[in-house]
């Protein structure tokens, strides 16, 4: 996998990557995708809504007026947030996921390999433990998220110095996943059973089913944050990917822009798990999905990540929330459908990265 | 050489730091850990009013609510409060929160076996599908939980739906008081102080009796709640209030979680507290631990093995003592105090149990059933 990465250094110009599809009718497409998606993700759920009702309610709400009652509390106090919710959270995941894999040339990682889900777990744990309001909560998940990606890549690059790196960053991701487990099991096991440990518990969880509009609001305003720096760097994850000494010959400052990178995949990552809990393997699959789409160059392959995640999470969402009678676990579904497809994508050998 | 002796100082000082923190959250939360005061006394509720069409009153965890007038349809966010309203308004529960055992089933009433299963909001997980509880407009969510719990995830589904919360006490001493607020709130006062009534006069009687154990006599009691035995809930744990209740000594005096997650302990611990009696729950392999405990010789020691004292209370439909702690308990009660003291309690059990099943569950049962119940059977 190391050798594709290096054999890409050697093409003379970024822009001369192979390309696996053209890019604007790919993007197209994934954005019809997403939408025809998003539409349909409306009319389906446990309330039946039918289409026509539907229409007459948004045209009502346009002209400004109310009425319809339950069918409008389920719309827009039930499942618009949860769907845009959905949405933000499966593209948070992809796109970081995504862009950790560039920033650490590394097509093993994601956002819970690296620890960063375990840590902004354990932040947000420890957070409710001291009474911090919301905000704060938010912000502490953000900081321990980001120490546990600190703490991972500084153990592996000290580690890993001429040995297989690859191997090496999965390995003390593990390790760094698990002391922050452990960080976050010593938090409950303190927490006040009535009360903050059950705080703790629900907050781990996440879930969907209690999406306001508040937590839609909660989540847009770090995924924009997050988002833009990885749109607007999107070409130096490429420079990055080829090796510290190519991109400083090429005028990019390494060390400042995996700064903010890390910065801003790791915010996408905590406020995706202050949302939805701990819903493993979309920041894993998803970017490998998109390359075998678009290829591997990151001017395209973020945008189609993030497109693809979010398509990705609203239609797995769909099923939990429509499938039984009571809700299905995102996280089982994900892992559901992710352990194989990564399993396949193993199989068929690296051509992909 | 330089960058690699500076990473290896950060890498130092950031395991450092994250060990400091969480020594500051640890310490900081055993000081200030001001645990809410334990059940025993009763909530003081002011009854309901209605004002302009909507009854107003304060519940049981001092809010104030205010609902429709009549309430025909009540979702329950837990079995507690599924089984509250089976037994006093059995027509107004929508659903179950989860599948019943075939076991169970039989004593139920057959127009209620095929309500749907919504799931619910237990041991911290939320598993009820927020529309489908919408399209089965409920007119209230009866939230039934512990003085001082965060009801937060509750409130979130009562925001999202705009159907008001109502919150109860399931306390064993608070049971009679739900009770006759529930009554009132699901319009039908008679049947609701009928049963809180029934539930005062059954706890008092067993109150007084196991009130004249002296403190030497009392029983130290250990409840097993996995299949290994070694998973158990302190005297603080709401899954273990019937044993202060009859007052028999809980040997795991360590706090221990109220939240239903209970704790782990070690063989050495058990054979150190030597009960006299232990208790199984079939939910939570009981079953399972019955067929080895006797064979297994590091328990063979324990007084209660070697006495062959391990009781199983009756889970049907119900379960009489623990998981959920709901009015089963009631009878639960009276079957451990004279369980544990037969000198001391002296009651008609079989006619008791045979009584409290046509009061609460409208179910005639014969009398072999009853001895199978009071035996921890009664399945098929």
């Amino acid at each position: 996998m190391r050798d594709t990465l290096k054999s890409a250094a050697g093409t003379p110009s970024i822009t001369g990557w192979r390309n696996r599809l053209p890019g604007l009718p790919v993007m197209t497409a994934l954005i019809l995708i997403l939408v025809i998606v998003f539409l349909i993700s409306l009319t389906i759920g446990r309330y039946g809504i039918p289409f026509e009702q539907l229409m007459q309610i948004f045209f009502a709400k346009i002209f400004g007026m109310t009425g319809q009652g339950t069918v409008e509390t389920v719309l827009f106090n039930v499942r618009i947030p949860r769907i845009l919710c959905g949405v933000m959270i499966g593209a948070a995941l992809a796109g970081s996921g995504a862009a950790y894999q560039g920033i650490f040339k590394n097509p093993m990682v994601s956002p819970d390999i690296l620890g960063a889900s375990a840590g902004a777990g354990f932040g947000a744990a420890f957070a409710i433990l001291n009474s911090f309001n919301i905000i704060s909560i938010e912000i502490t998940a953000f900081i321990f998220g980001l120490a546990a990606v600190g703490l991972t890549y500084a153990l592996s690059s000290v580690i890993g110095r001429n040995s297989n790196a690859v191997l090496v960053l999965v390995l003390t991701g593990m390790v760094v996943q698990s002391l922050f487990s452990a960080f976050t099991s010593i938090t409950k096991f303190v927490a006040d059973p009535n009360n903050k440990l059950q705080e703790i518990t629900f907050w781990l969880m996440g879930g969907l089913n209690s999406i306001t509009s508040r937590e839609v609001l909660m989540m847009f305003i770090p995924f924009v944050i997050g988002l833009i720096p990885l749109f607007l760097f999107r070409w130096k994850i490429n420079v990055l990917s080829f090796g510290e000494e190519e991109a400083k010959a090429m005028g990019v400052d390494t060390g400042r822009v995996r700064l903010i990178l890390i910065l801003a995949s790791t915010l996408l990552t905590s406020s995706a798990i202050s949302v939805a809990g701990m819903v493993g393997w979309v920041g894993l699959i998803i970017p490998h999905f998109a390359r075998l789409i678009v290829g591997p160059d990151y001017k395209k392959l973020m945008p189609a990540s993030v497109l693809i995640g979010g398509t990705f999470l609203l239609i797995v969402d769909n099923v939990a929330r429509t499938v039984f009678a009571t809700e299905i676990p995102l996280g089982i579904l994900t892992a559901i459908i992710g352990a194989p497809f990564f399993l396949y994508l193993l199989l068929k050998g690296r051509s992909a990265w | 050489m330089r960058s690699k002796k500076f990473t290896k100082v950060l890498v130092l000082s950031i395991c450092m730091v994250l060990v400091l923190l969480t020594a500051v959250g640890c310490s900081s939360t055993t000081s200030s850990a001001d645990k809410p005061s334990t059940a025993s006394q009763a909530a003081t509720t002011q009854l309901t009013k209605v004002v302009d069409g909507k009854r107003q009153f304060t519940d049981m965890m001092g809010k104030e609510v205010s609902i429709p007038a009549e309430v025909m349809k009540v979702y329950c966010t837990s079995p507690i409060g599924t089984y509250m309203v089976y037994t006093l308004a059995p027509a107004k529960l929508i659903g179950w929160n989860s599948k019943m055992t075939e076991d169970a089933m039989q004593y139920i009433n057959a127009q209620y076996k095929d309500l749907p299963v919504l799931g619910g909001n237990m041991g911290g997980k939320n598993t009820y599908n927020t529309e489908y509880i919408i399209s089965l407009k409920p007119d209230i969510i009866l939230s039934v939980g512990q003085q001082g719990q965060n009801v937060a995830s509750i409130d979130k589904l009562s925001e999202q739906t705009g159907i008001p919360v109502v919150n109860l006490d399931y306390s064993i001493t608070a049971t009679e008081q739900s009770y006759r607020l529930l009554g009132e709130i699901l319009g039908d006062s008679t049947r609701g102080n009928m049963l809180a009534d029934y539930i005062k006069n059954s706890l008092d009687k067993t109150k007084s009796m196991v009130a004249k154990i002296p403190d030497n006599k009392k029983v130290k009691v250990y409840y097993a709640e996995s299949a290994d035995g070694l998973s158990t809930d302190g005297s603080d744990s709401m899954h273990t209030e019937l044993l202060n209740f009859v007052n028999a000594t809980n040997v795991v005096t360590l706090e221990t979680s109220a939240s239903g997650m209970g704790t782990e302990v070690s063989m050495e611990q058990v054979l150190n507290w030597n009960p006299d009696v232990i208790i199984v729950n079939s939910m939570m392999g009981g079953d399972d631990f019955l067929k080895t405990v006797y064979n297994d010789s590091k328990w063979s020691s324990i007084s209660a093995v070697k006495n062959k004292k391990i009781y199983k209370p009756a889970s049907l439909p119900f379960n009489w003592f623990d998981r959920p702690p709901c009015v089963a308990r009631v009878l639960g009660a009276e079957w451990l105090a004279s369980t544990l003291y037969p000198d001391y309690v002296s009651v008609d059990l079989k006619s008791d149990v045979k009584d409290f099943y046509k009061t609460f569950y409208q179910v005639d049962i014969t009398d072999e059933q009853a001895t199978a119940l009071i035996n921890g059977g009664g399945g098929k």
